[in-house]
């Protein structure tokens, strides 16, 4: 399916299930369930063959065929559980108890019985800038439902109590909703997928294999996006659901304000504050264990930024791969929009909740929270420090290697991106740029550049994106995702659409002109070489030092993609015609020829008599084809 | 890979564009020389190529173990062309370093190896200051094994880009194959910095630790694999790399640089060779397996179609006379007591039982499924009557196996087995079974013992109710099976006598009448019941028709009178002179009397009306041994056992001659001619156990007690005993005689009691006599109509007159016990009794002796 196609689908079932959100939910189960149809058909296959000849070892009393059956049977059931193991890992995070923070369980009990939603099971205090739930089955595919409230004490120390209570309002509706559960067993099937996808799909195919594997590949390009489309309305329809839900019990403006700022310093925190800590690892072999109180500290500053990114927040628009709606349609279908826009001229200070809610237990809970972080993050921690001593090393060996002599593109374009790499984009930049005023052609360099500018919304990335993928057209797949992010974060449809069209047209001309070009047949429709005299003389010529030629005839194979890089097809009779074993003949002539004839495209050089003889008399018999007879 | 087989199957012939390397075969990762080549596939007979199946292009044939790549030649051509052109052309149009590179990899993927090098010679002129190309033709020349050219490029880089890592990569992967691995260690020193393995290959890395450990340089080689530990954590798992560690760690004092290996269920099923993909299913291989799934399954089919159409069907006849079955229109004769195998395919067939002319039945044969075909070993029998007794035998093979188990069908016309190993054929002997396990095979077979022993059979094996109901559907087919008939009537009545009567009451109006049939009802109606409608029943018989022979004297048989009696043999005599039963209803009247003289005619008349019945034949030598000379008849029963040597009857009474005559001397050699004439059919014990009878039977008959005593003396078993009562009531040893054990139902037998009342009156225990005489006359009194009418004799308060004595018909030496006991209790008439007593005992059985003792102590 296309991106455009996928546009539409999802387009029409926005517009199908509006207000009807409980037929939209039975929908994408059946598709889950057509899903995991997919997924285990051939298992099902498996044990059917299994039970069959252990049926054909009963009634023939022969053990081996029950043996083979057991086997099977074993085989089969193994893959099904390893494909359909899924093991949902506990959050990172802090569990709470409610003699430790009374405070937030009671509001967390108001909020559930207004929410009339079903207790919540275990709370956890996160390191995200976040809030969330997990329904989780305690027997597997038989359900028995664990909901978990994720909390993030970043978000704790962002918002206000009113706000904060908006945003737990709006979670509970998920579990009132059972959102969740929906999206546990689409994430199942998702990862089931991905499992039979690297234990059978991605496998390398042997030569001349035959297997199920390209059905279900095709199944899968054909449900996936469907289904995709389908369960991603969902979720966005669940969204605007728990929104009004939490907005009708703490308040639409609170929510709204507490949608705000979590835009806004959902974007600080990962574009300044997480770089920043990373950036740490170069120097220091160990994560920092006050995490948590930097983060506090971050939100403190910044207050001068606060009203420009909330304008560009407000520019985003949703696409349909979104799982959540834009900030500007979530405040407007909660009526707020105004409202806030005034209330944001500035930032506002939110008076925190964690005091409120955390209590006494506060501090001692965010210093295990650091620590937990820093646990968790250790490892990555070590190796991104490891790099950062060999890109070091690099950058040295750079620079002792050609400290004054006039560096090559090569060279140049090494510096800048191990600097990218070990230093971020602030300290590459001039390197990128002094790479481009010696080479402004250089792929990598522009699209570095291009990615830069983009990120700061900076338009004139898109110039050197186009620049990098006329220079390279494999970077056309990553140039685009990062022109549809920037499209997307200013709002620019017109420009999404035309992007997603592009997309499309690359992928079919990418993929069937390659297919078109891998081979020839009597069956293809030919064209007039169509070559400029001189070239056409050239080739004469080289032809013509071949002793036993007998003809000589060109064309070219018609093409649908890429009509301008030419397939020429040249066709040649040597030896006597009357004289059957000419194969030796034929090769040494081809042979020749191949070294010497430069045609302005692909070529294919033939025997008549060879075993493209069918293409041959179709080629012999194309007008003006001829271009030797002896 | 083609693969032949007694050299058929499929080869390689010729080789064209022959192009070799040295390098590292991706299967085996062995280094070897891997070639490439053009060449023809041939379907080989002897190694004869006889069809070309194609011509392929193989790539990298290991010389080690062979495995190769191969691609048709003409797929392999065309796209080496198109690619090198389009590769060509995109360099003609933008002559990058990037699109030069892409041209020479094209030239070497596709084996062209002259223009790859020429065109190699136009980059080194063109590109020569450029470390990236220098680079990149160091590694096509060691992926081409020369290493030689690969180090002037990699040289040549350095010399421009002396931090290129790629470049400090392929020389010192150079410098360590030169040996000169410290040159080696400096230009990769930064792949020991942490972190390394995040931007490039360890590989040199491992090659140069491998080269320090080749040259014994183990602390060096325990520093890189350490660094790679540290950097690829995952190596610790790997079973070559600890390998490596352990060798270099040998003889080192240190602890061991090698974390804890790490069990996974998972590496039992990776496969051995890293980078192959494991199993894998081709289009070869699918076109192979479908073609021999589908031959076998064209097997299957075709078996199957065959078991269909050919189903095994076996008709049993149970009869003793030849079976006529017609199934479908095709008519089968089968023998009496055997089997015949027929071929049907499935469907409904008719069957139609000619001899039997009964309705015709349809015979439905069809399989449980499909596929049970194969595994059913169903087998359908048809069974004409439903006489033939067919035995399922389960036999097991096993070192300690159970009994056979034996189910027996019979009485249904249709039967379908499922299971059969072995329908109606013998199974081996013996089976091999591995293992210690059993095996079990499954027998159809047929009873082929005649009716009567079947019955028994049935009696011992399933009860009396299976045996009775077995022969009464024998006899409702085969009514004229008399030996069936007799052994009913013994059996049956002591069990139901009413059912039994009903039984046979269904054969009364049949036509021929079945005079045995009629005799048999007569006498349980009369044993078993007090009031009977015999006289009724016969006359109206008679009434319907008067002149039956057969019915007349049938008539006579329930006749109270002797006179009576004698009028209705006489009428069926005349009414047909061909019937022995007749004839022997005459002789009868006769013989209850002891005239032997006036009987012998019409016993004579009667067997030879009825030569095939042995009763008549047997009651005639009777009469004979009663009237004629011992020694002439002895001679003339001599002759006969030479005719029929196994003949007991005979036997038994030509013994009983020759003591009459004096000439016990000579019984031995009957005894012995006789065990010599059983020998060739009979088993040893029975042979011995008849042997024992007849000499029990010579000695009792000669009157040799004493020895006869000794003879059964600690035999238990039950002619044994009975001889040794016998000799001890001869020998007047009461007492020893009541303590032998007889069976219980010989004491209920009323001759037995009446015979001892005899010893009894002998010895001269008259109270004790009378006692014997009472429980005698009690359990006369229980009998058919005959022996209640003994019984009424001897109750009688006067002796009896000679017409009622003749009145009662039992066999002559139950008679002569009766008048020998008529004579004790009635001393008044004891001259008439003895002597009629002594005139019925004739056979030299017991109680010949004793009455012989009582009728001359009367005289």
């Amino acid at each position: 399916m296309t991106h455009q196609e996928f546009e539409a689908l999802a387009g029409r079932i926005d517009a199908k299930f509006a207000g009807n959100s409980r037929a939209l939910r039975l929908r994408v189960l059946l598709w889950a369930i057509l899903g995991y149809i997919g997924l285990l058909w051939w298992f099902c296959v498996v044990l059917t063959l299994a039970a069959f000849m252990w049926w054909v070892g009963i009634a023939a009393e022969v053990v081996a065929f029950n043996v083979f059956a057991l086997v099977l049977a074993a085989w089969g059931i193994g893959s099904t559980v390893s494909t359909l193991w899924v093991r949902i890992a506990p959050p990172v995070g802090r569990e709470l108890r409610a003699q430790e923070v009374p405070a937030l369980f009671k509001e967390l009990m108001d909020l559930q019985q207004k929410c009339r939603a079903p207790k919540v099971d275990r709370v956890y205090l996160v390191p995200e800038l976040n809030a969330a739930v997990q329904e989780v089955p305690r027997l597997g595919p038989l359900g028995v439902w664990r909901k978990r409230l994720l909390l993030g004490l970043p978000l704790l120390d962002l918002l206000s109590l009113q706000e904060l209570r908006a945003v737990i309002a709006h979670e509970l509706a998920h579990v009132s909703r059972a959102d969740a559960r929906v999206g546990h067993w689409t994430y199942r099937l998702r990862r089931g997928w991905e499992t039979f996808i690297i234990q059978y799909l991605a496998r390398p195919k042997a030569a001349d294999e035959v297997s199920l594997r390209d059905v279900t590949r095709k199944f899968l390009n054909w449900f996936w996006p469907r289904f995709n489309a389908r369960a991603l309305v969902l979720c966005r329809t669940a969204e605007y659901g728990a929104d009004a839900q939490a907005a009708a019990i703490a308040g639409a403006e609170n929510l709204g304000s507490a949608l705000v700022r979590t835009a806004v310093y959902s974007r600080q925190v990962e574009e300044k504050f997480w770089p920043g800590i990373w950036q740490e690892a170069k120097d220091s072999s160990q994560p920092p264990g006050d995490v948590m109180d930097r983060i506090s500290c971050f939100f403190s500053t910044g207050a001068d930024e606060f009203q420009p990114i909330f304008s560009k927040c407000l520019m985003e628009v949703t696409t349909n791969t979104d799982t959540h709606p834009c900030l500007k349609q979530r405040l407007a279908a909660l009526g707020v929009e105004d409202i806030l826009r005034n209330k944001f001229s500035t930032l506002v200070p939110s008076g925190r909740a964690a005091g409120a809610l955390l209590g006494a237990a506060q501090d001692s809970l965010r210093s295990e929270l650091s620590s937990i972080w820093k646990q968790e993050s250790s490892t990555a921690w070590q190796l991104r420090h490891q790099l950062g001593i060999s890109l070091q090393h690099r950058i040295e060996q750079l620079q002792e290697a050609m400290p004054s002599r006039e560096r090559d593109a090569d060279s140049l374009w090494d510096k800048a991106h191990t600097t990218l790499q070990l230093h971020g984009e602030k300290a590459a930049l001039p390197l990128i740029k002094e790479v481009l005023e010696a080479h402004p052609a250089h792929a990598l360099a522009n699209f570095s550049m291009g990615r830069i500018l983009l990120s700061e919304d900076d338009p004139e990335g898109e110039e050197l994106l186009e620049r990098a993928i006329s220079k390279d057209e494999t970077l056309l797949p990553a140039s685009c995702d990062l022109l549809f992010d920037f499209y997307r974060r200013r709002g620019d449809t017109a420009q999404l659409n035309a992007l997603r069209a592009r997309l499309d047209e690359y992928d079919v001309r990418f993929e069937a002109g390659q297919k078109e070009r891998q081979s020839v047949s009597a069956s293809d429709a030919l064209l007039p070489h169509g070559l400029a005299e001189a070239e056409l003389k050239a080739v004469q010529r080289i032809l013509g030092e071949v002793e036993d030629l007998r003809g000589a005839w060109l064309a070219r194979k018609k093409l649908t993609y890429f009509p301008e890089k030419k397939l020429f097809l040249l066709c040649v009779e040597v030896g006597n015609r009357w004289v059957l074993t000419v194969e030796d003949l034929e090769q040494e002539a081809i042979g020749f020829l191949l070294g010497r004839i430069e045609l302005p495209g692909q070529a294919l050089i033939f025997a008549l008599r060879g075993e493209q003889r069918r293409l041959g008399k179709k080629i012999k018999k194309f007008p003006g084809s001829s271009i030797l007879k002896r | 890979m083609p693969t032949t087989y007694n050299g058929i199957g499929t080869h390689y012939y010729g080789k064209r564009k022959v192009e070799t390397r040295e390098n590292t075969c991706p299967h085996c990762g062995r280094e070897s020389t891997l070639t490439s080549y053009d060449t023809r596939l041939w379907f080989v007979v002897l190694f004869l190529p006889v069809i070309p199946l194609g011509r392929k292009r193989i790539i990298d044939q290991c010389s080690v173990c062979k495995y190769h790549y191969v691609v048709d030649l003409q797929k392999w051509a065309t796209a080496s062309q198109l690619e090198i052109s389009g590769a060509l052309e995109k360099f003609r149009n933008n002559p990058t370093p990037e699109n030069a590179i892409e041209v020479h990899k094209q030239l070497l993927g596709f084996h062209q190896t002259v223009r790859a090098d020429e065109f190699r010679q136009k980059l080194v002129n063109d590109y020569g200051t450029n470390a990236q190309v220098q680079t990149y033709l160091g590694y096509a020349m060691v992926h081409k094994g020369r290493f030689k050219e690969a180090r002037d490029h990699f040289e040549n880089a350095l010399k421009t880009r002396p931090d290129l890592p790629e470049a400090r990569i392929g020389a010192a992967m150079g410098r360590i194959r030169d040996g000169q691995l410290d040159e080696a260690a400096g230009l990769i020193d930064f792949l020991q910095k942490p972190g390394a393995a995040q931007l490039y290959s360890l590989e040199a890395l491992e090659m140069l630790g491998d080269a320090y450990q080749v040259k014994g340089r183990h602390s060096e080689a325990l520093d890189i694999y350490q660094h790679l530990l540290r950097e690829l954590p995952h190596a610790g798992q790997h079973k070559g790399f600890r390998k490596k560690v352990k060798k270099s760690e040998k003889g080192q004092r240190k602890p061991s640089i090698l974390p804890k290996k790490k069990f996974s269920w998972k590496s039992l099923f990776q496969p051995s060779t890293p980078g192959t993909p494991g199993l894998v299913l081709t289009r070869k291989g699918l076109i192979g397996i479908s073609a021999v799934v589908l031959v076998f399954a064209g097997i299957f089919v075709f078996q199957n179609h065959h078991i269909k159409t050919h189903r095994k069907v076996f008709v049993v006849n149970g009869f003793a006379v030849q079976q006529e079955v017609m199934v479908n229109a095709e008519k089968l004769r089968v023998g009496p007591h055997s089997v015949r195998a027929l071929e049907l395919p499935e469907g409904r067939h008719e069957v139609n039982f000619t001899t039997l002319k009964t309705s015709p039945i349809q015979l439905e044969i069809q399989a449980s499924s499909y596929f049970g075909r194969w595994f059913d070993d169903a087998v359908w029998v048809i069974n004409p009557g439903g006489t033939a007794l067919i035995l399922r035998n389960e036999i097991t093979y096993a070192a300690n196996p159970p009994p056979t188990r034996s189910t027996p069908f019979i009485g249904e016309s249709i039967y379908q087995f499922q299971g059969i190993t072995h329908p109606f054929t013998p199974v081996p002997e013996t089976v091999n079974i591995s293992g210690g396990g059993e095996r079990v095979l499954v027998q159809l077979d047929q009873e082929s013992a005649k009716p009567a022993d079947l019955f028994h059979y049935l009696l011992g094996q399933k009860g009396t109710n299976e045996a009775i109901r077995y022969a009464e559907h024998v006899l409702r087919q085969d009514s004229g099976n008399l030996a069936l008939l007799r052994t009913y009537a013994e059996v049956a009545p002591t069990l139901n006598p009413t059912q039994a009567s009903s039984f046979l009451a269904e054969g009364l109006n049949r036509r021929p009448v079945l005079t045995e049939w009629h005799r048999e009802y007569q006498d349980i109606v009369e044993q078993h019941f007090a009031e009977t409608n015999l006289v009724t029943l016969y006359d109206s018989f008679l009434r319907e028709d008067p002149t039956n022979a057969s019915l007349l004297y049938l008539r006579g048989r329930i006749d109270e009178s002797a006179g009576g009696k004698r009028k209705f043999f006489q009428a069926a005599v005349q009414a047909d002179q061909n019937n022995a039963f007749g004839f022997y209803g005459l002789a009868s009247t006769h013989m209850s009397v002891g005239e032997w003289q006036a009987a012998k005619p019409f016993l004579a008349r009667a067997a030879e009306l009825r030569k095939e019945d042995e009763a008549f034949r047997n009651i005639h030598d009777l009469a004979r041994i009663a009237t004629e000379n011992a020694n002439a008849l002895a001679e003339e029963f001599r002759l006969r056992l030479k005719e029929l040597p196994a003949d007991l009857f005979t036997t038994q009474n030509l013994l009983q001659l020759l003591i009459a005559a004096n000439r016990g001397e000579e019984c031995d050699e009957v005894i012995n001619n006789f065990q010599l004439a059983m020998d060739k059919q009979s088993p040893p014990e029975a042979i011995a156990e008849v042997a024992a009878y007849l000499t029990r039977h010579r000695l009792y008959a000669s009157g040799q007690f004493t020895e006869l005593e000794k003879l059964t003396s600690g035999n238990e078993s039950i002619g044994a005993t009975h001889s040794r009562y016998q000799a001890l009531v001869e020998q007047g040893k009461l007492g020893e005689a009541e303590s032998v054990k007889l069976p219980p139902e010989a004491k209920d037998y009323p001759y037995w009691s009446l015979t001892q009342g005899l010893a009894y009156h002998l010895a001269g225990n008259v109270p004790q006599a009378k006692t014997c005489f009472q429980r005698g006359v009690e359990a006369l009194k229980k009998g058919n109509k005959d022996q209640r009418g003994a019984a009424r004799l001897l109750m009688k308060p006067l002796p009896p007159s000679h017409e009622e004595f003749a009145s009662v018909f039992l066999r002559p030496a139950e008679k002569a016990i009766l008048a020998a006991c008529i004579q004790v209790q009635f001393p008044s008439a004891a001259g008439e009794f003895s002597s009629l007593a002594t005139k019925l005992n004739v056979e030299r059985t017991f109680p010949y002796h004793l009455i012989r003792r009582v009728t001359q102590n009367a005289r």
